[in-house]
């Protein structure tokens, strides 16, 4: 469980983040959405203690992160902006992560192997590509087999493959009954992986809400529509006061209906239907909407 | 307890890079050499003036064995900033008072470990290039210089362990650092207007405790200058301590 209570953020007469409150629940994984510089990094720095918040507070597991005895055997965290030394190796990076929670030598080995790292365990980090590096991220984070995930764009510079990993990687860790926070920019790979969203824009809350409900609630009115018969289709539905418009692709896109209400008409008068569908990424659409000029940051 | 862990932590950090290991040994190397160098070249010579000073002669490599000080103490502070290490530090250990902790544990028992061996084999060395002017440990403040020469850059790392914390910038710190030890000090210390204001600075008055004989021009007496040296390195830490707690990592 993650607690913020009033997260406040400011430099100088800036705020990053703007009186953030939320509970982050343990079971399902949750997307922290925003645009660039609408407060997820600051928000993700102040839950591990690495910025001082202005006002309000964080808590994790009910404490706050600095009063947590050995924080990595509770809380996991990837975060942008951390780093490995090139120089050491990718099994003394975790080592020495390990050592300072009196976490076992043992277990280093155990999360090279989760990660698919064992082979480059003894090379130096200098060496590895962006997707090892973050898969070497993501094990320091599992280093404590912890209960609370943070994860700042994890699936930066992995590749298709590293990113269905991830995806199963942070299901399975949900369905372990752990806290799992991801920020992301890849709406895709939100739509997929997550259950719950929290969206950010101007460091405030603008969403707190199950990923379906989001798109119900935000997502894109219009529909694209494909037949055989488009002036058929376009004549009835003129009729019936739906707005459309002919695509040089010869599509209709509808608005101001739903699928139902679109196929139940075209059933009744014999029209076939080739296609229809929403005619963005449902939950980009969404997002962009609700993050947009007026809403998010323009940075 | 915990900062038992942390500790760990710091010296399983030291021990898988190259960098640290190769600048203490640098210093070694750098301070036995030098010193071997003049003692040899000029030892002779200096030994038959009348304000020889064995110690001062001995030990003389110190003055370039800063510099290793310097980038030892400097790759253990600022160094995590600039490779941007110091997140994940502090992830791991939140306690920002702890980290530097067993930082300054960890920094401090790495100089000292090769600064008395350094410091016994520098007299050893030296004295053994200068046949019947030799002195050895048994003579009058010799033991004292010895275990001076291995404290004073011990302490004076501790110093610039703090200010690396706080410069937060490894370039910026070796930038004053280097060339203020190396250069700016001796400098201040030769202008006769500066100079009972320059004893009193942190390798002035550590040096005092590395001669063998009270110049005039020196206000107090070798216990006093580590003490002056120690205090601060006491401040730089506390300073650093302070900033560590209320900025932002």
């Amino acid at each position: 469980m993650i607690e913020a209570r009033g997260l406040t953020k400011r430099h100088g007469t800036v705020s990053a983040v703007d009186g953030l409150t939320f509970e982050v629940a343990p079971g399902r994984v949750t997307a922290f959405l925003g645009r660039n510089g609408a407060g997820k990094s600051t928000t993700m720095r102040m839950l591990v203690g690495l910025d001082r918040p202005t006002a309000g507070t964080a808590r994790i597991a009910g404490r706050a992160y600095e009063e947590l005895a050995e924080p990595m055997r509770t809380v996991g965290a990837l975060l942008d902006s951390s780093a490995a030394h090139p120089g050491r190796t990718a099994r003394d990076h975790l080592l020495w992560l390990a050592h300072s929670n009196r976490i076992g030598a043992r277990r280093v080995d155990e999360v090279l192997d989760t990660v698919e790292l064992s082979g480059a365990a003894r090379r130096r980090v200098g060496g590895f590509s962006l997707g090892m590096r973050q898969r070497l991220g993501i094990a320091a984070a599992l280093l404590g087999d912890p209960a609370v995930l943070l994860l700042d764009e994890p699936a930066n510079g992995l590749d298709p493959e590293g990113i269905r990993w991830l995806r199963t990687v942070l299901r399975s860790l949900a369905a372990d009954g752990r806290t799992v926070l991801v920020s992301s920019h890849l709406m895709g790979e939100v739509a997929r992986t997550a259950d719950h969203l929290l969206v950010i824009g101007h460091g405030r809350l603008l969403a707190d809400t199950p990923l379906t409900s989001f798109v119900t609630a935000h997502g894109p009115q219009t529909l694209r529509v494909r037949t055989p018969r488009p002036q058929a289709l376009l004549d009835l539905l003129a009729a019936e006061g739906v707005a459309t418009s002919r695509q040089p692709d010869g599509a209709l896109h509808v608005s101001g209906a739903g699928e139902e209400r679109i196929g139940g008409l075209a059933a009744r008068h014999g029209i076939p239907l080739l296609e229809l569908t929403p005619e963005e990424d449902p939950l980009e659409e969404a997002f962009l909407r609700l993050t947009g000029p007026a809403a998010g940051s323009s940075r | 307890m915990t900062l038992l862990a942390a500790v760990h932590a710091e010296w399983t950090k030291v021990r898988t890079v190259r960098s640290l290991p190769v600048a203490l040994l640098a210093y070694a190397v750098v301070v036995i050499g030098v010193s071997l160098g003049v003692v040899a070249g000029m030892g002779a010579g200096e030994a038959a003036t009348p304000d020889y000073d064995a110690a001062l002669l001995a030990f003389y490599g110190l003055n370039f064995g800063h510099v290793a000080v310097i980038v030892v103490a400097v790759l253990l502070t600022a160094g995590e900033y600039s490779r941007q290490t110091v997140h994940p530090s502090l992830v791991a250990v939140p306690r920002r008072g702890r980290f530097l902790a067993a930082k300054v544990v960890v920094g401090t028992a790495l100089v000292l470990a090769v600064a008395v061996p350094t410091a016994l084999l520098t007299l050893a060395g030296t004295q053994a290039l200068l046949g019947s002017a030799a002195v050895g440990l048994g003579d009058p403040g010799v033991l004292r210089a010895t275990l001076a020469a291995a404290l004073y850059p011990t302490l004076l790392a501790v110093f610039c362990m703090g200010v690396g914390m706080l410069l937060r910038d490894q370039v910026a710190a070796l930038a004053l650092l280097v060339p203020f030890f190396f250069l700016v000090t001796p400098v201040l210390e030769l202008i006769p207007g500066l100079r009972d204001v320059a004893v009193f600075l942190p390798d002035r008055a550590g040096q005092v405790a590395v001669r063998l004989h009270t110049r005039p021009i020196d206000q107090f007496g070798p216990g006093t200058g580590l003490a002056v040296l120690a205090l601060w390195a006491l401040a730089g830490v506390l300073l650093a301590w302070w900033a560590l707690r209320r900025r932002d990592a």
